[in-house]
């Protein structure tokens, strides 16, 4: 109704200052009537909501324009610094810029909608799965069934949990993929369509309801996860992280309301848990297994204190190996050491080490060449062949003299 | 007898300074065009003053209004218009003026070169427009024009022109 009343407005304007063109009372008052209808279509331009009023009021410009062709070089003076041709282009471009925007803002809308849907079902899913590896879980434990029954349940059970974080991931990449695009400077004109989104579909309560079931799942783990089931929910949490970094400020002002920054706060600070449970299970379940190895490295709960440990074992253990240059007690400490550092570290866990960050790159080839130091001084050394040289050398003396006397 | 050649040196040089300083005072540049193409439509201030940032004027209303009216008159002048022609003159009118100012500039001064009566009655919304070199007085509610320049109005006078 408003535009109706503004286009209303232009027009009668507008059949006002063509009598007043064709009377040619004022040049002041042709300047006035000019400026008056072109603010008013300048002012709609900017308050446009729709491609449709855009593209009218273009032709309005037009009509601007036509009608007061014949008072150009007035214009020119009357609008001075400015033209009369620069002044419309600057108003055919300001007309041209807000329906581009209004695409992008429809498109966007239209995008916030599906991307809305697309979480819906992820959190289904996520639902779904969670469901099942409770389910197992609890199998597990109520197990009274014969070992290897047990062990293919807590299979399953991993695979389940490996499963759901394939989702988790595939939604937040998903989520970033579709947030990365949306242009930052449309964002506070979407906010409006993107609260017609029902509360369930919210992406803001997807994405606390998936923070805080990976909360409840690290705090309930009873040892049925491994140590590579640790790294791969610590990168999840890694690439969570990441992605709420880039895109939660945004994401809250579309969807938060007028709670945005509450919403924000709530989610960094359920992130940070996310965060703390996820590293202390990874770095204990790493400790346990290098235990196991009877690997003894320094305690650790970080990347730093890790490399720091395995450094310093490294060090200690190749210092070691120069006091025993004959003996292979040392060259089977290594060999246990480089199983682990080359077969786990670098191979099975490489992908998760390197994607959450455990070791950095930088870190892993520092550790590679201190490697070989150590093998290089943990090998034990053979005497044979200076024994043989040694004992060549006298025979070949001892035959010297004999000839010598014969002759 | 040798002839004392110095006050004839001295009287060329005199004379070359004189010519110097002639030829220095009649530097002209001719053909300058003045003119405004829009007039200036001028709020006052607080204290009467009117301030044309465009082209650059600033003068006070108060003498116009002691020209136009009475001291028991309590008139309000809400805006001067202000147009200049290609000769430099300055004119000046309000609403409820009789008259249109044609004003000389002079140093720090607008001097008065002719007050044209343009109406027996006060005149109610005029306008002016700058048309070649003339000045035209629009009375916009009878859409009757003046054509003026700085001596008065001109015969030739068109009414009701587009």
């Amino acid at each position: 109704m408003k535009r109706v009343i503004q286009s209303i407005n232009i027009i009668f304007i507008s059949v006002l200052l063509t009598g007043t063109v064709l009377a040619q009372t004022s040049d002041y008052q042709v300047k006035k009537e000019f400026e008056a209808v072109y603010t008013e279509l300048q002012q709609n331009i900017e308050t446009a909501m729709t491609v449709d009023e855009v593209d009218s009021l273009i032709n309005e410009v037009d009509n601007l324009e036509a009608t007061y062709k014949d008072r150009e070089e007035l214009l020119d003076h009357a609008l001075y610094p400015k033209t009369y041709s620069e002044s419309l282009d600057q108003l055919k471009q300001n007309a041209r810029n807000a329906e581009h925007k209004l695409l992008i803002i429809e498109d966007q809308g239209e995008k916030l909608v599906r991307l809305s849907d697309e979480l819906s079902s992820y959190r289904s899913e996520i639902a779904h799965l969670n469901t099942r590896t409770d389910s197992l879980r609890n199998m597990i434990n109520d197990s009274e069934q014969s070992e290897q029954n047990l062990s293919a349940l807590v299979q399953r059970y991993r695979s389940s949990m490996e499963e759901r974080d394939e989702f988790v991931l595939n939604m937040i990449d998903s989520l970033f993929v579709s947030y990365r695009d949306l242009e930052s400077n449309t964002i506070a004109d979407i906010e409006e369509r993107s609260r017609d989104i029902e509360n369930e579909n919210n992406p803001l309560e997807v994405i606390q309801g998936v923070i805080e079931d990976n909360i409840q799942i690290l705090k309930a783990d009873d040892g049925n996860l491994q140590t590579e089931d640790h790294l791969r929910m610590y990168v999840v949490q890694s690439r969570f992280n990441e992605v709420w970094n880039q895109i939660g400020s945004d994401l809250a002002r579309l969807y938060g309301g007028n709670n945005a920054s509450q919403w924000e706060t709530g989610i960094e600070d359920k992130l940070g848990d996310w965060k703390a449970s996820a590293s202390k299970n990874m770095w204990a379940s790493i400790d346990e297994h290098l235990e196991q190895e009877n690997v003894e490295l320094n305690a650790f709960d970080n990347n730093e204190s890790f490399y720091s440990a395995i450094e310093t074992f490294i060090s200690n253990a190749t210092d070691s190996s120069r006091d025993k240059v004959v003996t292979n007690e040392n060259y089977d400490d290594f060999q246990a050491f480089y199983d682990f550092w080359n077969g786990k570290i670098k191979s099975e866990w490489g992908e998760f080490v390197q994607e959450g960050e455990v070791l950095t790159m930088a870190q892993i080839s520092t550790i590679d060449s201190e490697m070989m130091t150590w093998r290089d001084e943990a090998k034990p050394k053979s005497f044979l062949i200076p024994i043989l040289f040694g004992l060549s050398l006298i025979t070949i003396v001892g035959l010297i003299i004999v000839l010598a006397r014969k002759n | 007898m040798k002839m004392n050649f110095k006050p004839f040196i001295q009287i060329i040089w005199l004379a070359s300074f004189v010519v110097i300083a002639t030829a220095c005072n009649k530097f002209v540049v001719e053909d300058v065009n003045y003119a405004q193409e829009i007039e200036s439509v001028l709020v006052p201030d607080e204290n009467g003053d009117v301030h044309d940032v465009r082209y650059g004027i600033t003068f006070n209303v108060e003498p116009f209004k002691k020209q136009e009216f009475s001291e028991d008159e309590p008139v309000d002048i809400n805006e001067v218009r202000l147009i200049r022609n290609a000769q430099g003159y300055y004119f000046i009118t309000a609403n409820h003026f009789k008259n249109v100012y044609v004003m000389e500039p002079g140093k720090s001064e607008l001097k008065l070169k002719k007050k044209i009566k343009v109406s027996e009655e006060r005149l109610n919304a005029p306008a002016f427009n700058l048309r070649e070199s003339t000045v035209q007085l629009i009375k916009t509610d009878s859409n009757e024009i003046l054509t003026l320049n700085e001596n008065g109005i001109q015969e030739n006078n068109e009414e009701d022109q587009s």
